[in-house]
């Protein structure tokens, strides 16, 4: 028993290394002909005015340090047709009033769309400054219910839902609506998402890029490395992606309305409309694509201190859960395809119960060895390989970085990095697994799980009030 | 307690441990190798430019610069990026100095050279430079690669033939710019822009023999070029249009008054695409016979036709804002009335 055991946890971290390995070759492919096209990218824009029409979704909660700054940031996205949409959601604090001075807002009487349902809308308003400012007072009801407000209202066949404290590209826009504009089937976009931690910013905009101080959030730009560049990039080449980030993403208006759009009891509803987008679909026989884009285009601000990590990674947990519980019927199913036959299976196997096993192995294994049922040589041989096999992926994830973008420009910004891939595994990552742990069991035994109070420090801007982020999906 | 198969095990573990630990440091070396090889070509790049940024520009406006600093071969892609960056950003004579520059240091050669042998990024950049060359001699190379599969070689190499002959490479390429799918419509409108007309000519010629498949890239790319399509063939495709979105796409593209009794038809359409691009087509060509079928298009159950029957009642000329405020008074659907609240609210947030 004890054998197979050992055996089983041995060839289950194999093989989760080797999956994200496989994928990181994926990634490596199609950063390569990125790279090739670079050319093209640095060469002076052509606007047409053919680009199809974007709507930027803002939720806002509690924002009215914020807000103001974000929609002017906003403005100054590099993009020929876009309209902003920022949806209060029954905020408390003087959010609506801070909008309605800095951007003259009027009643404005918008005939209501009998769209996806929502709680009630108290009023739209208009900006008498900017013709493509609207906003809409509504009831509070959370994240994904202010999104499909703003949906109701999309005037665009695109839009963009965005976090009001996203830090966007300027270009942002421009890179993401890319595969739009190659292949008509596409009906979804997502781009990387980086820490902006220890980052200049100014007035909203990325001034220069940094690396924070604070060891939480230098783990967390490793941990977003992998995530991004090898974890979705690699399944965005499989048409195989399931998660698009809350913070920044691009979709197909009607496709999102017709399946339903948000699913407002989720914690996790950014992926669980993707997983849904995949689900339905493909059970309709509809050709699409869902596709990644590599190029950073939205720095987000990482918790610094240890209790909103851990809060934010079991809610993360909890969110993977939900989704994956309420679209199982993707997996192996008859028109899964690589969604439903790789991409759900992986998730379910190394993401879903990823921490039981994991944990359990080193449980295990430190039993074991406690109680002699293992040689010491076989409990440090295990230690050596799970760790070993989790640095060899974070430093994957660090060179794709190097390989195409580069972002840290400092021969110390990269020492600091290659030091931080090698640390991470020593305690951050088994933290991380007990973490996810928690959520799955919360989840699995219906526990309300309290939000907790997100302590932003704030990048660039002064210190915040504390708030509730939405979580910008899983690493 | 030490077994054989604990021992077995523990020496499994420990090999995939070592090996993953070796990959790291292998790894760990080639990213400090890249950012070191980085740290190096930006350098060369820098002095590059340095050196060859004040010759391009004297030779964009037509000043000659006495000696030509030396060009080793690992500088030539630089060189050839900074050229090419000008030459997008330029117009006029100062591309003709440009291209009398390219010849004199032999930058022809090196781009075919680099289209006909180069990797990937090698090809594309030597293609863009061959098209702001505008070397007739340059042509069978480049339709060659027109018809790879490679979308983005295939396209520029498009792009450098539209700028070397329009008549004769939008003729070569109809059944491509038509045809490829993979080509996005967005990049060829942007190559067709100095070849409009020839491309106008060379699509209404062909049209009345496309394939009912072809019709709907065909009449978007026309859209996208602000072209009209000959009376006769908009009529075809509006009349026997296989699809609800080839007849949308006609729609957008309808801009001639001779349309109006074939339009007219389509306010009633099973699809409300079809329905809204018809009441856009009514609120610029539409006479006072057609108000009746726009009010009944304020009823639609679909927000965007109501949304442009509304507008287009308030734009016509015979009808407008007062006549559509008293449409609002006298009726009882209370979506129409909220629609025309919303277009006067629009038209009063525009003024």
């Amino acid at each position: 028993m004890i054998a197979v055991l050992t055996w089983f946890i041995l060839g289950y971290f194999v093989l989760l290394n080797v999956a994200y390995l496989a994928l990181n070759f994926l990634s490596i492919a199609a950063l390569r002909r990125n790279k090739q096209e670079k050319l093209m990218d640095t060469l002076p824009q052509t606007y047409s005015g053919l680009a199809p029409g974007i709507s930027i979704l803002v939720p806002a909660y509690n924002e009215e340090a914020t807000i103001t700054a974000a929609v002017h940031s906003m403005f100054q996205l590099t993009y020929s047709d876009f309209e902003i949409i920022v949806i209060n959601d029954g905020s408390h604090d003087r959010t609506l009033a801070v909008l309605t001075e800095a951007f003259a807002l009027q009643p404005f009487a918008q005939a209501p769309r009998d769209g996806l349902p929502t709680k009630p809308v108290r009023g739209v308003y208009r900006s008498a400054r900017h013709p493509n400012l609207r906003v809409i007072d509504k009831d509070n009801g959370g994240k994904a219910d202010s999104l499909n407000a703003g949906i109701n209202a999309a005037s665009h066949p695109l839009f963009c839902g965005v976090d009001a404290d996203s830090i966007l590209a300027r270009d942002a826009l421009q890179r993401v609506v890319k595969p739009f504009l190659n292949d008509p089937l596409t009906v979804a976009t997502g781009g990387t998402v980086r820490v902006a931690n220890g980052c200049e910013v100014h007035d909203g905009a990325l001034m220069r890029v940094g690396l924070p101080s604070n060891v939480w959030a230098l783990f967390q730009v490793v941990e977003y490395l992998r995530a991004f560049l090898f974890g979705r990039l690699g399944w965005s080449q499989l048409n195989a992606m399931l998660i698009i980030s809350g913070a920044f993403g691009l979709f197909k208006t009607e496709v999102v309305s017709a399946v339903g759009g948000y699913r407002t009891q989720s914690i996790g509803e950014d992926m669980e409309l993707v997983v849904r987008m995949h689900r339905m679909l493909r059970l309709q026989g509809v050709p699409y694509r869902i596709r990644f884009v590599p190029e950073p285009v939205c720095w987000t601000e990482a918790p610094e201190d240890y209790t909103t990590l851990k809060n934010q990674r079991i809610r993360w947990q909890r969110g993977l859960s939900e989704s994956l519980h309420a679209n199982w019927g993707l997996m192996f199913s008859r028109h899964g395809g690589a969604p439903g036959w790789l991409a759900f299976p992986f998730m379910v196997l190394f993401e879903w119960l990823g921490p039981v096993i994991e944990l359990g192995g080193y449980l295990f294994m430190a039993y074991a060895f406690a109680f002699g049922l293992v040689s010491w040589q076989a409990f440090w041989g295990f230690l050596v390989m799970a760790v070993g096999l989790g640095i060899l992926l974070s430093a994957s994830g660090l060179l794709l970085e190097e390989m195409a973008f580069h972002m840290y420009p400092k021969m110390r910004h990269l020492a600091l990095l290659l030091l931080v891939v090698v640390i991470e595994n020593l305690g951050y990552r088994q933290l991380n697994s007990w973490w996810r742990l928690v959520g799955l069991y919360r989840w699995a035994s219906q526990r309300e799980s309290s939000w907790g109070e997100m302590k932003r420090r704030g990048v660039g801007k002064p210190p915040l009030a504390d708030k509730t982020p939405p979580p910008p999906g899983l690493p | 307690v030490p077994s054989t198969s604990s021992d077995f095990y523990a020496a499994v573990a420990l090999a995939v441990g070592v090996v993953a630990l070796l990959l790291t440091a292998l790894l760990i070396g080639l990213i400090v190798l890249l950012r070191l090889r980085l740290r190096h070509r930006l350098r060369r790049e820098q002095l590059v430019k340095e050196r060859w940024r004040p010759v391009l520009l004297g030779a964009s406006s037509g000043e000659a610069v006495m000696p030509l600093p030396a060009l080793p071969r690992q500088d030539q892609a630089c060189l050839l990026t900074l050229w090419v960056y000008l030459q997008e950003s330029l117009r006029g004579s100062a591309n003709v100095g440009l291209n009398a520059l390219a010849r004199q240091v032999g930058l022809d050669k090196i781009a075919l050279r680099l289209t006909l042998k180069g990797h990937r990024a090698q090809r594309l950049l030597g293609i863009i430079t061959l098209g702001h060359l505008r070397n007739p001699m340059t042509w069978g190379a480049l339709s060659a690669q027109t018809t790879s599969a490679d979308a983005m070689i295939s396209l520029y190499a498009a792009q450098a033939l539209t700028r070397i002959d329009p008549p004769r490479a939008t003729a070569l390429l109809l059944p491509l710019l038509v045809g490829r799918q993979d080509w996005s419509l967005l990049q060829v409108a942007a190559l067709l822009v100095d070849a409009r007309s020839d491309f106008a000519a060379q699509l209404n010629r062909a049209f009345p023999g496309l394939a009912p498949s072809r019709w709907e890239r065909a009449l978007k790319l026309a859209d996208a070029l602000r072209l009209t399509l000959p009376l006769q063939a908009h009529l075809q495709v509006l009349k026997y249009s296989p699809t609800p979105e080839i007849l949308v796409a006609a729609l957008r593209l309808a801009a001639q008054p001779a349309l109006l009794p074939v339009v007219r038809g389509f306010v009633l359409h099973a699809s409300w695409r079809v329905r809204v691009e018809a009441a856009r087509f009514l609120s610029r060509f539409g006479d006072v016979s057609d108000a009746l079928s726009l009010e009944m298009l304020m009823h639609d159950n679909q927000w965007w036709v109501r949304y442009e029957a509304a507008r287009a009642l308030q734009q016509l000329p015979f009808y407008g804002p007062l006549a559509l405020q008293a449409n609002q008074a006298s009726n009882t659907d209370a979506r129409t009335r909220a629609m025309i609240t919303h277009v006067l609210a629009e038209q009063h947030a525009a003024v």
